[in-house]
């Protein structure tokens, strides 16, 4: 089981159904802003057209504070799956790129967020969700497409990739920071851990 | 069978008659059936993404030297191995991203829990889109926050399970048409048999090796 459903239907623990269906929820809206914002990302202007910005991965960064390990599991799935379906590249190589890239990235982020996340703030964890999406998807064109030579358009790629989730790492601090929404959810997660304070 | 599974279906019949093949001819033309297809079933056709695809492709197999020397670039050397298997990589590609645009394109609903939730994400990504106002100069974060607030608030949790929206946006409801099942009728499924025997019809010919390359 992907999300804590193990509860769903159980009488005597309500407050946890309720939770659980909370949770969905917020993760199927996380996963349609994920979606969103591919969709705006694909209409801002790239001087290069394999140049991706990864404004689809700020609603996995969001998540990190509001999910456990299989609910951001879940929600990149539907991220991924979500994507594919949108830009008709479910059953091509480029879901595979996309997928390798998302799932790497999305397990560092959150081994960062949970060992450092004291230290670092979602500038940090941007860069290294990025570092290893990049490398990943590099290693995945090393042997599906390009063969060695995909070693010397490298630097310049990871280069991209690092300057692009600084500026992801600004807007996840700036959006966590002023959000209603998010914060609200934070707020009510705080209340439902601990309901006697 | 529903038109989105018929399509699903037919998708997966003709990938390994794609994917077996090797003679750049016939693949080159199941490419081009491939894009058509797409086309034909509402996708669209995005030129420079494709051409960028073929040539770096190509290109970068062409730095690893392989096979008879066709002609040299200075100390660059094109060779006829690595020119093929540049082709047959970036084809290979290319007609994989329209076989899976076309199996996509009847909108298939996946089955099972996720697919529930999928269908959810979608009925949300529907509401952002038909919701989203353009945000005055700085406000970008508190416009996209007031419609998650709204979605969040418009949606309980016991309609959204059932895949029914509590708003009336058209883009809501557009969303739950989409996802109802249309059954495929016996025309459609002979036209999709047709695609099948086409792309398996091609694949014999290349291996016959009738064909050069």
């Amino acid at each position: 089981m992907l999300f804590s459903d193990n509860t769903a239907g159980i009488g005597s623990t309500g407050l946890k159904t309720k939770r659980t269906q909370s949770i969905i929820t917020h993760i199927a809206i996380l996963a349609a802003f994920s979606l969103f914002l591919s969709t705006v990302e694909y209409m801002i202007p790239k001087p290069v057209p394999f140049m991706r910005i990864g404004l689809a991965n700020l609603p996995i960064i969001i998540g990190l504070s509001l999910f456990s390990l299989p609910e951001l599991l879940l929600l990149t799935l539907l991220k991924i799956v979500g994507q594919g379906l949108v830009n008709g590249t479910l059953f091509s190589y480029i879901f595979l790129f996309s997928a390798g890239g998302s799932l790497a990235s999305m397990l560092v982020m959150y081994a960062v967020y949970t060992l450092l996340g004291r230290f670092t703030s979602y500038i940090g964890i941007s860069i290294a969700g990025a570092i290893v999406s990049n490398i990943v998807q590099l290693l995945l064109a090393h042997f599906i497409l390009f063969g060695s030579s995909i070693w010397m358009i490298a630097p310049p790629f990871l280069l991209m990739g690092f300057i692009t989730s600084i500026f992801l790492g600004i807007f996840a601090n700036v959006f966590t920071g002023k959000s209603r929404w998010y914060n609200g959810i934070i707020g009510r997660k705080e209340e439902g851990r601990h309901p006697d304070e | 069978m529903s038109k989105s599974n018929l399509r699903i279906v037919a998708g997966l019949l003709m990938i390994p008659a794609f994917l077996l093949q090797h003679n750049l001819v016939v693949m080159a033309a199941q490419v081009v059936f491939l894009m058509v297809l797409a086309v034909a079933k509402g996708r669209r056709i995005k030129p420079l993404p494709i051409t960028i695809i073929l040539i770096s492709v190509v290109v970068m197999n062409l730095l690893q030297v392989n096979g008879k020397v066709l002609f040299s670039i200075g100390t660059f050397s094109v060779t006829l191995g690595a020119l093929k298997i540049g082709l047959d990589k970036a084809l290979t590609l290319i007609g994989m991203l329209y076989v899976s645009q076309y199996m996509v394109s009847g909108k298939p609903k996946l089955p099972g829990r996720f697919g529930q939730l999928l269908s959810k994400q979608f009925l949300f990504f529907e509401y952002i889109v038909t919701s989203w106002k353009r945000p005055e100069r700085g406000r970008f974060i508190e416009s996209l926050d007031s419609v998650l607030e709204t979605m969040e608030n418009s949606y309980s949790e016991s309609e959204v399970s059932n895949s029914i929206p509590v708003t009336e946006s058209p883009g809501a409801v557009q969303a739950v048409r989409a996802v109802r099942t249309i059954r495929a009728g016996t025309l459609e499924i002979i036209t999709e048999s047709a695609f099948v025997l086409f792309m398996w019809g091609s694949f014999i010919i290349g291996f016959s090796g009738i064909l050069p390359w």
